[in-house]
C-alpha cells in the first residue's frame, strides 16, 4: 500500500467560443478560438507526464468540446472524474466511461450544505473539472428525505441507493464578469483502496479581479469562507483525521510567511487565526515550502496578469495542517505548460502554469524546508561531505540544503541507477540547474557552480514503489589547483576565504613555471556559443587580511602552462582579458605570507560586456496584451525579434495568432534557452492593417546593469544570481504590449 | 420559425420554441455547393428561402426551404467578387450586401429574374477615417418600411441610413451613450415600422424610429446574473423581441413590459435558450452570428 500520491492544479484558459466573444472589448467575431486543440494537448501532457499524477484539477473548462476532449483523452487514466459541475448538478464518470448527472439538492443533503443558498441558473457553468485515478469513496442515500428524493427525480435526476461522495456548492457572492459563471467549490471523496482512509479534495476556481489587485477582495473573502465552511461540512467537522486537500486557482496574490503584509488579502484569509483555511489548512507554499527570506524564495508565480504585480503567485495547494503526509516537493510543471513540437498556429497552453505537488510518508529531511544542512569539514580535511545508505520507501526524497554558493561536486556513490539527484536555487524550486558543461570528476561527482544561496539537492527516486537505498556525497571546491578551481560565475561576486590557523592551502605546483604556492585557483571560461565579437572580462579581487598578489594563466597545450600576467603588492587589483569561443584562463590569488600564514579573505568579481536574454523553459518569455488597440476586432499581430542589430527571429501573426486584451502567447519556442547581447534587443510588436499602414511598436531591452530603475521595465522578481525578471512595456498605437523576459549576467550553459 | 446561424455547425438552425425539448432542424447547402464557412447574416426571403452572408466562401447562399436547393449569389464580374460578407436585406428585388472586408454596400438582384442591376456604394475607411461615404467594418444591413438602408458600422461604431443605392441621403443617426463605446452591430425590423440594433458591448437593444430618433427598449446592464452578454443580432417576433447572444451562445425572448425600465415601459426577459440539447434533442448551437424570424415550416 503506497502512499505516494501526486496531485496537479491547472487554470486551462479553455473558453468557450461564446466566451471569447463577451472577453474581448471590441467583441471579435469569429473570436480567437483555439480550446479544442489546447485541451487536447493539455490532455495528453498529463496523461503522459513522467510525474505520473494522481488527481488532477482543471479550472476554466468552459468550452464544451474542450471538456470532451478531456473527459475521452483523460479517462484511460483517470477513469473517475466530476466532468461539470453547474447551479443544479454536477455530472461524473465513475470508472465506466458515461456521464451521470447528480442533483445537488441530494448531495447537499447528503454530503454537506454550508449555507443556504439563493443563486441560481448562470449562464456558464462553473468551468471545474476533478480527475481521480483512484475510485470515489461511496454513501448510501436511504437516508435522504423523500420529498427531496421526489423532487430529484422530478428533475430528470433520480437518486441510486448508492452515490459517489461528490458535491459542489455554488458562490451567491460574485463581482463583474464572474457573475456569469456559476463559480464555486467541488468536493470529491477518493480512496486508494479498501486498506486506505479517503483524500478528501477540494477544488475552487474564485473570484478573479480584472484591473487592480484585491479588487474584488471582498467577494473572494467571502467565496473563502464557504470553502472553509463547506470542507467543515463535507469532512464531518475539526479536527480533520483524514487527508484534506484544497486547491485551485483562488485569485489571491500569494504572499510568503516570512514577509506577508499586514492587512494584505493573503495573510488576512490564510494566516489569521479564525479561518478554516489558517487554522486547519496549510498554504503549502507560501506557509510551509518557500516563507521567504530567511526561509527559501521561490515566489511561485503562476500566472501573468495585466495589471501589477504583473506576474503573482494564484494558484494553490493546501493541506490540512495535521496532515500525515509530508508535502515533498511543490513545483511548477513548466514542461507540461509548453506546446509539444508540430502545433506550429497554438502558440500558447493557458495564462497560467501547471502548480504540482509531490506526497510522500514523511521521513527526515523530505520536504525542502526541513532539508538536512551538510557540513563539510574545515581544512586541511578533504572538503568532502557523505550520506550513506539511506532509504526511500514508495516515493520518499531526501533533501540537502546548502547556505554557502561557490562551485560543487555532487554524486550518488550507492544507488545511481535507482535514484537521481536534481539541484536547485532557493529563487526558483521549479527549474533544476543544470550540471556544468557536463563536467564530471571520477572521484567526486558531476560539477554544479551555483552562483546564489541557499541551494538545495533532491535526491529521488526513479520509481515510486518499493524501497531504494542511496548515498549522496557532496565536495565544495577548494581552488587547490586548476582541477579544483572555483568558478567565477560572470557579475556574481565570489567570497573565499583561505585556510585558517597558519594553515597553507597548498604548495607549489610542480607544472606551472612559476611559483604558485598557497594559491587559489579560480576559473573563467569564454562562451559555449559564438558571439559576434570578443567577450571582454574585468576582474576585480580585493583581500582582506594578509598581503597577496595575483597572476592570470592558460593552459595552452595538455600540461602547458602560461602566466599572461602577474601583479603583487597592491591592496587590491583588476586585471582584464578578452575571450573568445571555449577559451578556458584561470585566476590565481597567491597568499604572500610565508609558511605560516596569516588569514586571507578574498572577494572576486568578473564582469563583462554581454548580458544573457533566457529564451526557452529556463527563461519563460511571454507576450501580454495589456491594452489591445481601439479599433475593429482583434489586434492581427505579427513580431520581429533583432539582437544587437541582427534579425533573431520573425514571427508571423499566423505562428503567434490574434491578440485580444488580456491575451497571452508564449515566446520560448522562439527564443533559444540562451540569447546573449552587447546592445539591446529589438522587440518590434507589429499590428497588421489591411486598410492602413501598419501600427509598429518597438522597444530595446537594455543590458543587465541598465535595467534596475528603468521606467519601461517593471522588475517582478531580482535574484542574487543577476537574473532579473520584469514587463518590457511597448506602446503599440494606442495600445500596449508587454514582453516579459528575464535576463542574466551568466548561465551554466553560456 | 426562429433562425440561428451557427458558425460551430456551419448552418442555420431552425428553432419552433425557446425550450430545449422541441426537436429543431437544420438548413445546410447542399454538398454541391460546399458547406458554409464562417457565415454571418441570414435573410428569409418572400419565397422563404434563406439568404446566408457565407463570409469565408465571399459569396451569398440562397437555400429554398422547401426543397433544400441551393443557390449560389455572387455580384456581376464588374463589381468583383465579395469578400467576407457578413449582413444581408433583402426586400422584394432588392438585394443588400453588407460586403465587410470590402468595406463597402453591394446592391443587387434578389432573385435571377430581379431587375435591380449589380452596384456598390461607399469606401474604404483609411485609418480611422468618417467622411460621408466611408466604412470601416460594416456588419449589418436593414431594409426599413420606408425603403431606406440602415446601415451598422461597429468599426466606426457608426450606424448611418441612406436613401437609396447612390447613397443620397447619408444620415449619421445619434445614439445613446452607454457605459461603454456604443458600436452598433444587427439591424433588422422592429415594431411599428422602426429598426432594432443591437449594442453588443453595452448589452442593449436599441430602436430606430423612422424620424431617426434612437430610444433604448432592452437595457440589461444592471441585470444580476447578467442577461445578454453580447447580443449582436435582433428581431421582432409578434410583440416580442428575440435577441441572439454570441457571447453567452443563447437565444433570449423579451416581451413587451409596461413596468419596465422603470416603468417607462419596454421589454423584459421571458425565454432564454441554451444550445444544448435535452434528453429529447432540442436545438444545438455554440457560436451564434446571426437571427432572423420567418413564417412557421
Amino acid at each position: 500500500m503506497s502512499s505516494s500520491l501526486r496531485i496537479l492544479t491547472f487554470n486551462t484558459q479553455l473558453r468557450s467560443w461564446a466566451m471569447q466573444v463577451g472577453a474581448s472589448s471590441g467583441y471579435t467575431i469569429p473570436p480567437i478560438d483555439t480550446a479544442e486543440e489546447r485541451a487536447a494537448m493539455i490532455a495528453d501532457a498529463i496523461v503522459n507526464s513522467p510525474f505520473d499524477y494522481d488527481i488532477v484539477g482543471l479550472c476554466e473548462v468552459f468550452d464544451e468540446d474542450a471538456r470532451a476532449i478531456l473527459r475521452k483523452r483523460m479517462r484511460s487514466k483517470f477513469p473517475y472524474m466530476i466532468a461539470k459541475c453547474d447551479y443544479d448538478h454536477l455530472r461524473h464518470e465513475s470508472g465506466g466511461g458515461s456521464t451521470t448527472n447528480l442533483a445537488l439538492l441530494a448531495t447537499w443533503n447528503l454530503i454537506g450544505q454550508p449555507t443556504a443558498i439563493t443563486s441560481g441558473y448562470r449562464l456558464e457553468d462553473s468551468g471545474l473539472m476533478l480527475f481521480s485515478r483512484f475510485p470515489f469513496a461511496t454513501i448510501g442515500t436511504g437516508g435522504l428525505d423523500p420529498g427531496i428524493a421526489q423532487l430529484c427525480a422530478f428533475a430528470g435526476m433520480p437518486v441510486p441507493a448508492v452515490i459517489p461522495a461528490l458535491n459542489f456548492f455554488p458562490y451567491d457572492d460574485t463581482d463583474g464578469n464572474d457573475g456569469d459563471a456559476c463559480k464555486g467549490v467541488a468536493y470529491m471523496r477518493v480512496q486508494r483502496d479498501q486498506f486506505s482512509p479517503p483524500y478528501h479534495v477540494f477544488f475552487s476556481h474564485t473570484q478573479a479581479d480584472t484591473d487592480k489587485l484585491e479588487e474584488h477582495r471582498d467577494a473572494r473573502g467571502k467565496q473563502l469562507r464557504v470553502v472553509g465552511k463547506f470542507i467543515e461540512e463535507c469532512v464531518g467537522g475539526w479536527p480533520f483525521t483524514e487527508e484534506v486537500f484544497f486547491m485551485g486557482d483562488l485569485n489571491v496574490s500569494g504572499e510568503q510567511a516570512s514577509n506577508a503584509v499586514a492587512d494584505r488579502e493573503w495573510k488576512d484569509s490564510f494566516e489569521t487565526l479564525g479561518n478554516t483555511l489558517s487554522d486547519f489548512m496549510v498554504d503549502l507554499w507560501g506557509r510551509r515550502q518557500c516563507v521567504g527570506a530567511p526561509g527559501l524564495r521561490d515566489p511561485g508565480y503562476s500566472a501573468t496578469v495585466r495589471y501589477p504585480p504583473q506576474e503573482q503567485r494564484l494558484d494553490y495547494i493546501f493541506a490540512s495542517a495535521n496532515s500525515g503526509l509530508a508535502a515533498q516537493h511543490l513545483s511548477i510543471d513548466y514542461a507540461l505548460a509548453e506546446v509539444p513540437p508540430g502545433h506550429d498556429d497554438v502558440s500558447y497552453l493557458s495564462d497560467h502554469r501547471p502548480l504540482r505537488l509531490d506526497l510522500a510518508r514523511p521521513r527526515p529531511n523530505s520536504t525542502p524546508d526541513t532539508a538536512m544542512e551538510p557540513t563539510f569539514p574545515s581544512p586541511p580535511s578533504f572538503p568532502v561531505f557523505t550520506d550513506d545508505a539511506q532509504w526511500l520507501i514508495e516515493g520518499q526524497v531526501k533533501w540537502y540544503i546548502f547556505r554557502t554558493a561557490g562551485t560543487y561536486d555532487f554524486r550518488l556513490d550507492d544507488g545511481e541507477d535507482r535514484c537521481g539527484f536534481e539541484v536547485y536555487l532557493d529563487t526558483d524550486l521549479s527549474r533544476p540547474r543544470q550540471q556544468y558543461r557536463m563536467e564530471e570528476n571520477p572521484d567526486t561527482g558531476k560539477k554544479f557552480v551555483l552562483a546564489s544561496a541557499p541551494f538545495l539537492v533532491k535526491v529521488f527516486p526513479f520509481s515510486r514503489d518499493g524501497e531504494q537505498r542511496f548515498s549522496f556525497r557532496a565536495y565544495r571546491h577548494q581552488g587547490q589547483g586548476p582541477w579544483d578551481s572555483i568558478q567565477l560565475p560572470y557579475g556574481v561576486p565570489v567570497h573565499e576565504e583561505f585556510p585558517h590557523l597558519g594553515q597553507r592551502l597548498n604548495d607549489d605546483w610542480m607544472p606551472t613555471p612559476w611559483d604558485d604556492a598557497d594559491s587559489k585557483w579560480f576559473r573563467i571560461d569564454g562562451p559555449k556559443i559564438s558571439l559576434t565579437r570578443k567577450l571582454e572580462v574585468g576582474i576585480d579581487v580585493k583581500g582582506d587580511g594578509t598581503k597577496f598578489g595575483v597572476a592570470l594563466a592558460r593552459e595552452s597545450s595538455p600540461g602547458v602552462w602560461d602566466l599572461l600576467d602577474r601583479r603583487d603588492g597592491e591592496p587590491a587589483y583588476h586585471l582584464d582579458i578578452a575571450l573568445e569561443r571555449d577559451e578556458v584562463v584561470h585566476v590565481l590569488v597567491q597568499r604572500q605570507d610565508g609558511l605560516t600564514p596569516g588569514d586571507l579573505a578574498v572577494d572576486l568579481v568578473a564582469t563583462t560586456n554581454v548580458s544573457i536574454l533566457l529564451g526557452g523553459q529556463r527563461g519563460a518569455p511571454r507576450l501580454m496584451c495589456q491594452d489591445e488597440t481601439s479599433g475593429w476586432g482583434a489586434d492581427d499581430i505579427a513580431m520581429k525579434i533583432t539582437v544587437d542589430g541582427a534579425e533573431l527571429r520573425s514571427i508571423s501573426n499566423d505562428e503567434i495568432g490574434d491578440f485580444d486584451q488580456d491575451d497571452i502567447r508564449d515566446l520560448n519556442q522562439w527564443i533559444p534557452d540562451l540569447v546573449p547581447y552587447f546592445d539591446g534587443i529589438e522587440f518590434k510588436v507589429i499590428e497588421l492593417d489591411d486598410t492602413s499602414p501598419d501600427d509598429i511598436g518597438q522597444q530595446t531591452l537594455r543590458p543587465r546593469q541598465q535595467l534596475d530603475g528603468w521606467d519601461k521595465f517593471a522588475v517582478t522578481k531580482s535574484d542574487d544570481d543577476r537574473t532579473i525578471r520584469g514587463a518590457l512595456t511597448i506602446d503599440v498605437d494606442d495600445g500596449t504590449y508587454v514582453a516579459q523576459v528575464s535576463v542574466t549576467t551568466w548561465d551554466e550553459q553560456f | 420559425m426562429i433562425y440561428l446561424v451557427d458558425q460551430r455547425r456551419r448552418g442555420v438552425v431552425a428553432v419552433e420554441t425557446l425550450d430545449a425539448l422541441t426537436p429543431s432542424s437544420i438548413w445546410q447547402p447542399w454538398a454541391a455547393t460546399g458547406v458554409l464557412d464562417r457565415p454571418y447574416g441570414v435573410q428569409v426571403g418572400t419565397d422563404e428561402a434563406l439568404y446566408i452572408a457565407d463570409g469565408g466562401n465571399g459569396r451569398v447562399v440562397a437555400i429554398d426551404t422547401s426543397d433544400g436547393a441551393t443557390t449560389v449569389i455572387q455580384p456581376s464580374a464588374a463589381i468583383g467578387k465579395l469578400k467576407g460578407p457578413r449582413g444581408i436585406a433583402i426586400d422584394g428585388d432588392l438585394l443588400v450586401i453588407a460586403d465587410t472586408d470590402n468595406q463597402r454596400i453591394v446592391f443587387g438582384p434578389a432573385t435571377p429574374t430581379s431587375p435591380t442591376p449589380w452596384s456598390t456604394f461607399g469606401t474604404a475607411s483609411v485609418s480611422g477615417s468618417r467622411a460621408v461615404g466611408e466604412f470601416r467594418a460594416p456588419v449589418s444591413v436593414h431594409i426599413d418600411s420606408s425603403q431606406r438602408i440602415v446601415i451598422a458600422d461597429p468599426g466606426l461604431g457608426r450606424l448611418v441610413r441612406i436613401d437609396d443605392s447612390t447613397g443620397a441621403g447619408w444620415t449619421e443617426i445619434a445614439l445613446p451613450a452607454g457605459t461603454s463605446a456604443v458600436t452598433p452591430y444587427g439591424v433588422a425590423a422592429g415594431p411599428d415600422d422602426t429598426t432594432l440594433v443591437t449594442d453588443p458591448d453595452n448589452g442593449r437593444v436599441l430602436i430606430l424610429a423612422s424620424d431617426g430618433t434612437v430610444t433604448v427598449a432592452i437595457d440589461s446592464r444592471n441585470a444580476r446574473p447578467r442577461q445578454l452578454v453580447t447580443p449582436i443580432a435582433a428581431c421582432i417576433d409578434g410583440d416580442d423581441i428575440v435577441v441572439a447572444d454570441a457571447g453567452a451562445a443563447q437565444l433570449t425572448r423579451w416581451t413587451p413590459d409596461p413596468d419596465a425600465n422603470g416603468g417607462a415601459g419596454g421589454w423584459t426577459l421571458s425565454e432564454h435558450l441554451i444550445g444544448v440539447p435535452g434528453p429529447l434533442g432540442g436545438p444545438q448551437f455554440s457560436q451564434v452570428t446571426g437571427l432572423a424570424i420567418g413564417a412557421s415550416a
